[in-house]
């Protein structure tokens, strides 16, 4: 297998980066609680890009494998979450998060 | 029983006599609300007795010839390092005179008490505290070492709480009961820091090892080494007496004390408490010979209280508080015997007044049973008329108390006075001529109140033959009341409007200790085979308890004390006669003031007006206290209560509000909503990796 250049991991880079960014700024202005869901999971799959763009630049298998996992936690995860959104919205008939800020100092 | 008693050993025989009384107690206290009630008295009077029982086999298998000591120990209490307190028992006369007559008193109070409290709200109550109490003294007068002594010290000032305060609804009973345990706290605090200075001094704390050894008391090297310890022992030890027998300047405790139920102060001052005092410094008798200056403020301090306390009889108008005062003018009494060295006259004395004490309370209170608890001496004359047999037996007491031959009280206090006239101790005979004008006192008090109430002509308080009305009366929210009598007792006693002598069980005690305080004198001057003091003396002899006094300490050194012989100053019989005499005045002062010419002693009585107002007024004890105790104390609670209040509170204040503060400038960050957490969380992360970044370049 042929070695990656540096001008092709940097694009790789650059396309985590933004989709990270894309999340957080998502997670952060959002209100709706799946789109807030939605963000983190864009935020993930920026981070398992940058791990397997990587992996491929040092001709290693660890990236990869580390993001099989990143994957199958995330999916766990994501069906906690949703189940926890399911719940929220039947105790207050919304999806806003802001319906949920009781904990104010 | 008596075979099997006679094959326990002495050691065995006196540790036995505590048991029954403690487990009369226990019994009580598990049964007696549901199972004994009614009934609560028979497991108290069985304990007492057989406690007596036991008691007298110890005095009758009790050999003096042999040196006439046992002691040994039962088990060990508790220990520390190389530092043990066994219970144990320390047998000799002196211990087994006290625990013959307080256990013997006792069960005659306990049998009087069932007929006395009968139907009483909280009878077994009661009972539990009295066996109770009973245990605490024999704990006390057998213990053979200082600490279980504490232990029976403290147990007696409990109870005696617990039993001054028995009608607690009664803010009186409440407030006297308070008094006696904190008066008794000073002397309960001096005598343990005695016992902690004999631990540091002896390297015991047992009776053995502390007096077992008069010689080394003498050494003049040991002397020298411990000159600070062997001043301030006895000196604790004495205000520790003082407070427990009530002696100048802590005996306000005990007249208040009468507020118990009359038995109570029956046992308090004739067996189980005040002797307690006068126990302490005859079985510390070593400590003390040597350390004049203390023995004599003993008998300095014995001899005012015993004359303060009669002239306050003299203006007392509540019959239990004439006997309250005249049991401080005798304990006063038994201290100026010990103060001159005198210990087994003064010994002598607490047993004919255990006997004579007795029967004025128990009598007393048969006239507060049959008057509806009217104890004025003003509102009630002539009762002999309605309660023949209480009047013959308080009789017998009252000549006890007046000491006039041949009863009881006369030889015991003519032994103290005797003693102290002959004493070598140059203040002796003046002690003893105020001890001889306090006898006249006595006597003319004495007379006053048995002239007033039982002789003349007839007259009852409004409340006589009625019940004392119960100190646990009720009102409940219907407005009915419940007292604590029970329907049975009022039958019982559906004697309406007429007084009388009780039930024999009231009577039979009385006349049993008439007869003691009639014939226990003869103990003093009878069966003495030579002896000077009689058979009382020689059954003491072995215990020192009248040791030769030096009159100054400079042959101390090294030299053993021998006897100082000295010629007489007065000789004893001359002196009996002349203490005779004055009671016999007394009596008919009394008789002329209070019988023959009431309206003299009124018109006497306003003559004298301050004065008869500064002795009713019990020399302004109380209000001494008050101004110079009290006053202060009470000043100085409300200056810490405002330290407390102002300074302390404030700096918790602002101690508190500093995170408070900080809390509350930071507040505004908590505002609940997600996205600002997000952002803040995305702010901290840039400001850390921007200053890492910035510091790696």
């Amino acid at each position: 297998m042929e070695l990656m250049t540096n001008a092709a991991l940097y694009q790789y880079l650059a396309l985590g980066a933004v989709l990270f960014a894309i999340g957080l700024v998502g997670f952060m202005s959002r209100r709706n609680m799946i789109m807030i869901f939605l963000s983190t999971e864009i935020m993930f799959q920026g981070v398992a890009i940058n791990l397997i763009a990587f992996a491929r630049y040092h001709l290693n298998a660890d990236g990869q494998s580390f993001v099989i996992f990143l994957l199958s936690v995330a999916a766990a995860e994501a069906s906690l979450a949703l189940a926890l959104v399911v719940l929220l919205y039947r105790r207050r008939q919304t999806l806003n998060i802001d319906a949920w800020s009781e904990m104010q100092g | 029983m008596m075979d099997t008693l006679a094959a326990l050993t002495i050691v065995q025989k006196a540790a036995l006599i505590p048991l029954f009384p403690l487990i009369a107690a226990v019994l009580i206290t598990l049964l007696g609300g549901k199972v004994l009630k009614g009934l609560s008295h028979l497991p108290a009077i069985a304990g007492v007795l057989a406690s007596f029982i036991v008691a007298v086999s110890l005095l009758m298998s009790y050999n003096a010839s042999d040196g006439g000591l046992s002691y040994g120990n039962v088990f060990t209490w508790f220990g520390a390092g190389g530092f043990h307190v066994p219970v144990g028992v320390y047998v000799d006369s002196l211990s087994i005179l006290f625990v013959c007559f307080v256990t013997g008193i006792s069960t005659l109070i306990f049998i009087y008490s069932g007929g006395y409290m009968a139907g009483d709200y909280g009878y077994f109550r009661f009972f539990a505290y009295l066996s109770i109490f009973v245990f605490f003294m024999c704990m006390l007068v057998l213990a053979n070492n200082f600490v279980l002594v504490y232990l029976g010290w403290e147990g007696v000032g409990l109870a005696s709480y617990l039993l001054v305060g028995y009608y607690y609804p009664k803010p009186s009973a409440r407030e006297a009961a308070k008094k006696a345990f904190i008066v008794n706290r000073i002397g309960d605090t001096c005598f343990a820091i005695a016992i902690f200075i004999i631990y540091l001094t002896f390297h015991t704390v047992s009776f053995h090892g502390v007096l077992g050894d008069p010689h080394r008391l003498l050494r003049g090297s040991w002397r020298a080494a411990h000159h600070t310890a062997i001043f301030w022992i006895p000196l604790l030890l004495m205000v520790a007496a003082f407070a427990k027998s009530a002696q100048l300047p802590l005996h306000v405790w005990l007249p208040d004390a009468m507020e118990g139920p009359t038995p109570v102060s029956a046992l308090i001052h004739a067996a189980t408490m005040v002797t307690a005092g006068v126990y302490l410094v005859a079985r510390c008798m070593p400590l003390f010979q040597h350390d004049l200056p203390v023995l004599h403020t003993v008998g300095i301090i014995g001899c005012i209280t015993a004359f303060m306390a009669a002239t306050i009889g003299m203006c007392q108008y509540d019959l239990k508080r004439i006997w309250a005062y005249s049991t401080v003018s005798q304990l006063g009494y038994m201290f100026l015997g010990l103060g001159v060295a005198a210990g087994s006259a003064a010994v002598f004395h607490v047993f004919t007044h255990a006997f004579f004490k007795a029967l004025l309370f128990l009598a007393t209170g048969s006239v507060m049973h049959a008057m509806g608890g009217e104890l004025d001496i003003r509102k009630m004359s002539g009762i002999r008329r309605v309660m023949p047999i209480t009047t013959v037996c308080l009789l017998m007491g009252a000549f006890a108390l007046a000491g006039i031959p041949p009863w009881a009280g006369f030889f015991s206090k003519d032994a103290i006075l005797s003693s102290a006239m002959n004493a070598t101790w140059s203040w002796g005979p003046a002690l003893s001529i105020v001890g001889l004008l306090t006898a006249l006192i006595t006597s003319y008090y004495t007379f006053r109140a048995v002239f007033r109430v039982f002789f003349g002509p007839l007259v009852l308080p409004a409340t006589a033959g009625m019940h004392e009305p119960s100190a646990f009366t009720i009102t409940d929210a219907h407005g009915a009341e419940h007292n604590g009598h029970d329907h049975a007792h009022d039958d019982a006693h559906a004697h309406a409007g007429k007084p009388t002598d009780g039930s024999p069980m009231m009577w039979l005690p009385l006349i049993i200790l008439a007869i003691g305080a009639t014939t226990v004198g003869f103990m003093g001057v009878f069966g003495g085979h030579g002896h000077e003091g009689g058979l009382m003396r020689r059954f003491l002899a072995g215990n020192d308890l009248n040791p030769a006094v030096q009159t100054s300490t400079v042959g101390i050194a090294g030299i053993p004390v021998t006897h100082v012989e000295q010629s007489m100053r007065v000789a004893p019989n001359v002196l009996m006669g002349i203490s005779a005499a004055l009671g016999v005045l007394g009596l008919l002062i009394a008789y002329y003031f209070h019988l023959a010419k009431r309206d003299a002693a009124e018109a006497a009585a306003a003559r004298f007006r301050p004065l008869v107002k500064f002795l009713e007024n019990k020399w302004y004890f109380d209000e001494l206290y008050d101004l110079g105790l009290v006053q202060p104390l009470w000043a100085f609670g409300w200056l810490l209560s405002y330290f407390d209040r102002f300074v302390v509170d404030g700096l918790v204040f602002v101690v508190s509000f500093v995170p408070q503060l900080a809390g509350f400038s930071i507040k505004p960050t908590e505002s609940g909503r997600l996205r600002y957490y997000g952002i803040g969380m995305v702010a901290g992360i840039a400001v850390v990796v921007l200053g890492v970044l910035y510091l790696m370049h």
